[in-house]
């Protein structure tokens, strides 16, 4: 009903800020639930990061060099790691750790080639030592993902759910409409919109580089991707739409065709800095809706 | 510095114009919106747009025209309806360059009293050593003239007293040069942190860092002191005045109260070179609730440079910067967007996904950008254009005269701290 309040809570999490929105939810409930999804999401930044000493990754990090670890509450993770590693053709690889923090973007010595899992022992080693494990982006889409069963499970029917706004699921439609009509943000302009997508219980996730210095690297060049550019693919699920926008990224178009083959339902859509747009301008130069 | 505008054509039709224009974009990123304009000091550069009748000229006096006092000429110059009359320096030189930049048109005075005897001279400026302030001040108000003086208010709180005393008892205008109060800047913070943007401010933090030693070349021993009074006691309060006087006037508007006691050290550690005045100063000033003022400033190190920081529970402004950081996250603004729309039962695209945000840390170089003034204006040429239209319109500011008081007797509070020691309690108020 217009002008009833809508409850909505932000928490910093993973370096970046969680924003939960709950339309059909009143507020005391919300605050429950905002509560629990942010306890929540604070013991899955503990599982993935890096950089939480005593977390299942990290710890991984730094022994697995030497030896064979247990993977904890790690080793499903990995498995799925691995094996959108090789539904994206190795386009995505949560392994070059070392590489995209800047210690040897040529080296050949780090790949999700040199993970070796042992299912029995449920331990993990790494073959080669330029190897290092980083779950940043998928981290936020795997989170997003339990998030959304855990608020189904509270009987949820309705939310908007942001990680870092390269994050996005929603539960159900927008109240006064079929779907969440959701824009990509032209960097030009915040308030402009390059695409909408129309997400009905589904997830979308957005990378590129708000300057012309690029952050993600191809895994099989060393390169990183550069110049302005904005990719966010549509599907399913957060976990599905962060590997893809991340592989995408960094590959040719006859590849992008090939792995989302791998992804049926999945949309995409890219801008690039353009010239004839003028220096903050950006032109739409592929858009795969099969 | 206004480099856009040139300072006349020729036409005076057209200087009117660009003076127009020129103000009317000032006075627009201030006045202009709707919540600002609510602040009391602003009303003044909303008063009804000037006509052409000579009851809408301001005939303005400068006195002191040495680098600042000119420097407040070229905006008194592009202010519309402002008519600089009369200049006075005592020193030759001064006065004559501040003639060649009115264009000769003025009059040329050696003596301020003979200035003020100007006829139909409506206000001055002042713009002379700080030893000066109180007995132009006070002179100029006698002559029942309006006046706008350079910060900081005096070199001793007796002096203080006596010029806002003087000050509040007369029907004209009195405003000191604290130019924050109508930078765009600052005025947004202050509506930030009186919204709840920062939680309640804990501290403030500010510093004035400089590699310079602060001097004037001086071609005879006679004009030393004339030109490098700033670094002699009898006529300079030192870096507590030249510089402290700006943040500590923010600090005691943002914190909406003078402060109760400060302690302070400095010493010369430096420019051993036969000056009086600290070339460092370091004073912890004690406001009420707890809250702390620590201010700085030194003249052998710019690592730092120069800035204020408002600090409190949820948030950072730093306001030279124009920058503010929260300590908690806050929803993107697209999400922002997205909750009002589902509020009023709308339906629409709204742009929100990007690639991933990062906190707005210090370190990380973001932040949340604050509106600054146009043409680069600190808040002078603002100010200035404030003075002119309130003398036209009888309207006075509100309050001018308290935040020249907290912050003249703020700015030697700190000043007794670090020469004499110990705990140098707030001496009341002037009334």
């Amino acid at each position: 009903m217009p002008g009833t309040p809508v409850f909505q809570h932000t928490f910093a999490a993973m370096n970046t800020r969680f924003t939960m929105v709950l339309p059909s939810v009143a507020a005391a409930a919300g605050v429950r639930l905002a509560r629990e999804v942010e306890a929540f999401v604070g013991r899955q930044e503990r599982l993935m990061s890096r950089f939480v000493e005593h977390g299942a990754v990290a710890r991984i990090n730094r022994h697995a060099g030497q030896a064979a670890v247990a993977a904890g509450d790690a080793w499903d993770l990995l498995l799925a790691c691995r094996d959108h590693w090789r539904r994206t053709g190795g386009a995505f690889d949560i392994a070059q750790g070392a590489r995209t923090s800047g210690a040897s973007l040529a080296a050949a010595d780090n790949g999700m080639q040199y993970v070796e899992l042992d299912d029995a022992a449920r331990t993990v080693r790494f073959a080669s030592p330029g190897v290092q494990l980083d779950l940043g982006g998928v981290g936020k889409g795997i989170a997003l993902d339990n998030v959304v069963r855990r608020l189904r499970a509270r009987g949820v029917e309705r939310a908007f759910l942001s990680f870092g706004e390269s994050s996005i699921a929603v539960i159900g439609s927008h109240p006064a409409g079929p779907y969440w009509p959701v824009g990509v943000v032209d960097p030009a302009c915040d308030d402009t919109a390059l695409h909408s997508f129309r997400l009905r219980d589904g997830a979308m996730s957005t990378s590129g580089n708000r300057t012309d210095d690029g952050h993600t690297v191809d895994p099989h060049s060393g390169l990183r991707r550069n110049g302005r550019c904005v990719l966010s693919v549509a599907c399913a699920s957060a976990v599905d739409a962060e590997v893809l926008s991340t592989a995408l990224l960094v590959t040719s178009r006859a590849e992008r065709a090939r792995i989302l083959n791998n992804y049926p339902g999945a949309e995409g859509v890219e801008f690039v800095c353009s010239a004839d747009a003028g220096p903050q301008g950006l032109h739409k130069r592929w858009h795969d809706a099969s | 510095m206004h480099p856009d505008v040139p300072e006349t054509t020729g036409d005076l039709a057209e200087d009117r114009r660009r003076r127009r224009r020129f103000l009317t974009r000032l006075a627009a990123t201030v006045a202009g919106s709707g919540v600002l304009s609510a602040l009391p000091w602003i009303a003044p550069l909303r008063a009804a747009p000037l006509g052409s009748a000579a009851s809408d000229r301001v005939r303005l006096g400068v006195i002191g025209t040495g680098s600042r006092g000119r420097r407040l000429m070229q905006d008194l110059l592009r202010t519309p309806g402002v008519e600089l009359v009369a200049l006075c320096d005592n020193h030759a030189p001064h006065l004559r360059l501040g003639m060649q930049s009115a264009g000769g048109k003025p009059l040329g005075f050696s003596d301020h009293r003979a200035l003020l005897a100007t006829p139909h001279l409506d206000g001055v400026v002042i713009a002379t050593p700080l030893h000066q302030h109180a007995p132009m001040c006070l002179d100029a108000l006698a002559a029942d003239k309006h006046v706008f003086c350079e910060k900081s208010l005096a070199l001793t709180i007796d002096e203080c007293r006596a010029v806002a005393r003087a000050a509040g008892a007369s029907k004209r205008a009195f405003q000191i040069g604290h130019q924050r109060l109508f930078s765009n800047q600052f005025l947004q913070a202050h509506q930030m942190v009186r919204g709840g943007a920062i939680g309640n401010i804990t501290q403030i933090r500010a510093h004035w860092h400089r590699n310079a030693d602060w001097r004037n070349p001086a071609a005879t021993p006679e004009l030393e002191r004339i030109l490098n009074w700033r670094l002699y006691r009898a006529y300079s309060a030192g870096l507590m005045g030249e510089l402290g006087s700006h943040h500590l006037q923010v600090a005691n508007w943002f914190l909406d109260a003078a402060p109760l006691s400060c302690v302070g050290y400095g010493s010369i550690n430096h420019w051993k070179d036969g000056r009086e005045v600290h070339d460092n100063v370091n004073v912890v000033y004690r406001y009420r609730d707890g809250v702390s003022v620590v201010y700085d400033s030194l003249s052998s190190n710019r690592f730092h440079g120069m800035e204020v920081q408002i600090m409190g529970s949820k948030g950072t402004i730093e306001g030279e910067s124009a920058k503010a950081y929260f300590e908690q996250a806050q929803p993107a603004p697209g999400v922002a967007q997205l909750v009002s729309q589902l509020e009023q039962g709308g339906f629409d695209t709204v742009a929100v996904a990007a690639p991933s945000w990062k906190p707005e840390l210090k370190q990380g170089g973001q932040g949340l950008a604050l509106r600054r003034n146009a043409n680069g204006d600190d808040g002078t040429a603002v100010s200035l254009a404030a003075f002119a239209n309130t003398i036209r319109s009888g309207q006075k500011i509100p309050q001018m005269i308290e935040h020249a008081y907290r912050a003249g007797v703020a700015t030697l509070m700190g000043l007794a701290a670090v020469e004499q020691g110990g705990e140098i309690l707030w001496p009341g108020n002037y009334e």
